[in-house]
């Protein structure tokens, strides 16, 4: 279950409206399609709507980096707030080429797994690994230096759909 | 094999040590190969490496789609490329890239072919404004990496497969390496054991044969001395028997040569009376038996008993015999007067009447908490030498040898260790042999008794004071009422329950001895019948005061 707070709900009824009714903000490109097949919701976060979230940084390494690298973003769990309640237990992540993983929400809840939209302050392009790269935080975490979750360290992420 | 505890326990603690060593090396290295198949399923290149191929071939689909005008938008198709990109770009970096890069070390397969991509991305980027031809060339040039990627891809995915078939190949030999070593530890755990076990079972075994041996010793040390001890009685009371008879035969009128043979015989006996008490004693110390009775007791008592008892013998001896006391110390103190004396008697003794000196002195003192005494002996131009093993022990007592004359200094001996003390031999002092006996003792403070006088004359008065003028006595009155010891009371006055109820009221600490005959002698703590017996009751007195 996944509780929604209140400045959450503020930004994803900002970025619904935005998406939907503002023409402006119309004309901005969709990054990330949040879907809850539960309530049948849906949310087209904008790339204003991805950096109107709470930002973190969280510095890791894992198979894909040459060394500790310093990655900004939102957190998964507020994210996946955004469709507020359901009894979803899992998300579905899927990359841009339709790659796509399911993953436990816990796994949100009990890390601080970020949506990553840049690395050493660089922006993600397209061509590495960009609009956003799902990272686990593995240096602090061994347990995590695992198939499993190093099968779900998704890139050129574009929709979350909670199951 | 001379078995002894310590090389048990060094057999026991290397076995175990090479088990522990052996388990630990079989997990490290079991731990080692599953980190390494760990890793290797981490890193799922072939993967990677057929995700590039199949991108290669949707761009190039898309390509074709964007040509022929199908459903394939620009921006479509550049999303396409940006993609491919992005696979490409993932053999340069972290660990997943340089090992796929070390599949493709000469055929440099991915490099060419992300100059290329690099070098058609400004056409694709503008692909709205390019040709037909220019399209063509794209898809062509990209086309003829196709086959180069399938290889490349076959190669990770077979490299990959063998890794991790070496990987498995080696778990399993880890696993039995591991199950060997395992079963090794047991093994060496059990032998180890069974070591340990059967040592065990022998010094068990050992410790029960020591046991009987002992116990067998003991049982043949008691029967000698229960055999001695019978003996020594049996035989000394027809000696007494003896002493008794001459005795009565020295009541008659016997001549004067009688009388010198029946002193001759009486001496006799009385040495062999003598020499059994110390084979009594002998006995008990060889067995152990003897206990130590500490109370207190003046110094110069103890110096001028043994006095008292050589002294008329070493007149008719012509030896010149001194004891005295150095009056350093403290006049009294507590220890077993009974065995110290017996100790300094037995080797006056032997001096005296087997060591032929000419002369003895005996200085005793009380010097840190040790009753010190110096024999020093004189010798005669001729005559019996005394033997300093018999005296200090140089020879083990169980000697065959062991002499009658030894039997008086081994006593002494005996007794000396047996209250902690020592003996030694100093160095000579004007041409006199020096002997030192110390025996531990706790010198007491002399306590002075307070004494009131419950006198009706002045006479009885000055009698008691003058029977107590040797006791370490005081008439002053003391300060508080409680400090009075000892009231010595006057009997044949009128009320005497009366006074003595008064008395033990004020003194209730205070022992109210009756002098004289009282009306009721119980509600005194003591009577004495004539005035000169008062110190002998003052006596315990004392010692209470002083221990």
């Amino acid at each position: 279950m996944i509780n929604l707070s209140k400045s959450l709900r503020s930004v994803a009824v900002f970025v619904v409206v935005s998406a939907w009714v503002g023409g402006a903000a119309a004309a901005q490109d969709t990054m990330l399609t949040l879907t809850n097949s539960i309530t049948g919701a849906e949310i087209l976060l904008t790339e204003d709507g991805v950096m109107g979230l709470d930002q973190v940084t969280m510095s890791t390494t894992n198979e894909f980096v040459d060394e500790m690298t310093v990655f900004s973003g939102p957190l998964a769990r507020d994210v996946v707030a955004l469709l507020g309640g359901g009894a979803g237990d899992a998300v579905v992540l899927t990359a841009v080429n339709d790659y796509s993983i399911e993953v436990p929400v816990q796994d949100f809840i009990d890390y601080d797994v970020v949506f990553a939209h840049s690395t050493d302050g660089e922006r993600l392009s397209m061509r590495d690994k960009g609009p956003i790269w799902v990272v686990y935080p593995m240096s602090d975490n061994p347990e995590l230096r695992d198939p499993t979750y190093n099968a779900r360290l998704i890139w050129q992420l574009v929709s979350v759909e909670i199951k | 094999m001379k078995g002894n505890p310590s090389f048990t326990s060094l057999i026991f603690i290397s076995l175990l040590a090479v088990a522990v060593g052996l388990a630990g090396f079989g997990f490290l290295s079991f731990k080692k190969d599953l980190a390494a198949l760990n890793k290797s399923n981490q890193e799922n290149i072939s993967w990677s490496a057929m995700q590039l191929e199949h991108e290669l071939l949707r761009f190039q689909e898309s390509l074709l789609a964007f040509k022929y005008g199908e459903d394939m938008t620009e921006r479509q198709l550049n999303r396409r490329f940006d993609i491919l990109w992005s696979r490409v770009a993932i053999f340069q970096r972290g660990r997943v890239g340089e090992r796929l890069r070390s599949y493709d070390s000469e055929a440099d397969v991915l490099g060419r072919l992300f100059a290329e991509i690099q070098r058609e991305a400004p056409t694709v980027e503008n692909i709205g404004s390019a040709s037909d031809q220019e399209i063509d060339e794209i898809h062509d040039a990209l086309d003829r990496y196709s086959v180069e990627m399938q290889d490349l891809s076959k190669a990770i995915f077979v490299g990959e497969e063998k890794l991790r078939s070496d990987l498995n190949a080696q778990m399993r030999s880890s696993a039995n390496t591991t199950l060997g070593l395992s079963i090794a530890s047991v093994i060496f755990l059990l032998i180890g054991l069974g070591i340990s076990s059967w040592q065990g079972r022998r010094y068990k075994n050992l410790a029960h044969k020591n046991k009987t041996l002992a116990d067998v010793a003991e049982n043949a040390s008691q029967s000698k001395t229960r055999f001695l001890t019978m003996m020594s009685h049996e035989l000394r009371t027809p000696m007494n028997g003896v002493l008794g008879l001459l005795a009565l035969l020295r009541q008659s009128k016997a001549t004067e040569p009688q009388e010198n043979i029946i002193e001759q015989a009486e001496r006799s006996a009385r040495q062999m009376i003598g020499m059994l008490t110390d084979i009594l004693d002998f006995a008990t110390l060889q067995n152990n038996d003897i206990e130590l009775e500490a109370k207190p007791f003046e110094v110069v008592q103890l110096v001028e008993t043994i006095k008292d008892l050589f002294a008329p013998e070493a007149r008719r001896a012509g030896i010149e015999f001194n004891v005295v006391y150095a009056k350093d110390g403290p006049l009294r103190i507590s220890g077993d007067f009974r065995r110290l004396k017996q100790v300094y008697t037995q080797l006056a003794s032997y001096f005296m009447d087997l060591a032929g000196v000419k002369s003895i002195s005996m200085v005793f003192n009380v010097e840190d908490s040790e009753l010190k005494a110096e024999i020093m002996l004189e010798y005669a131009s001729t005559g019996a030498a005394w033997s300093p093993d018999l005296v200090l022990g140089g020879r083990a007592d169980s000697d065959d040898n062991f002499a009658a004359d030894a039997l008086g200094p081994a006593v002494a001996r005996g007794l000396i260790s047996k209250m902690e003390g020592k003996i030694s031999l100093l160095p000579p002092r004007d041409n006199q042999v020096v002997i030192a006996v110390s025996v531990p003792v706790l010198p007491l403070e002399l306590s002075v008794v307070n004494v009131k006088l419950e006198m009706s004359s002045d006479v009885m008065e000055s009698i008691c004071k003058t029977a107590l003028r040797d006791a370490p006595v005081s008439f002053q009155a003391p300060k508080y009422a409680n400090e009075v010891h000892v009231i010595l009371f006057e009997t044949g006055g009128l009320d005497e329950a009366g006074k003595v109820a008064d008395l033990h009221k004020i003194y209730s600490k205070a022992l109210i001895i009756a002098i004289g005959h009282p009306i009721n002698p119980d509600i005194f703590d003591s009577v004495v019948q004539i005035p000169t017996q008062i110190s002998e009751k003052i006596g315990p007195v004392i010692d209470a005061l002083a221990s």
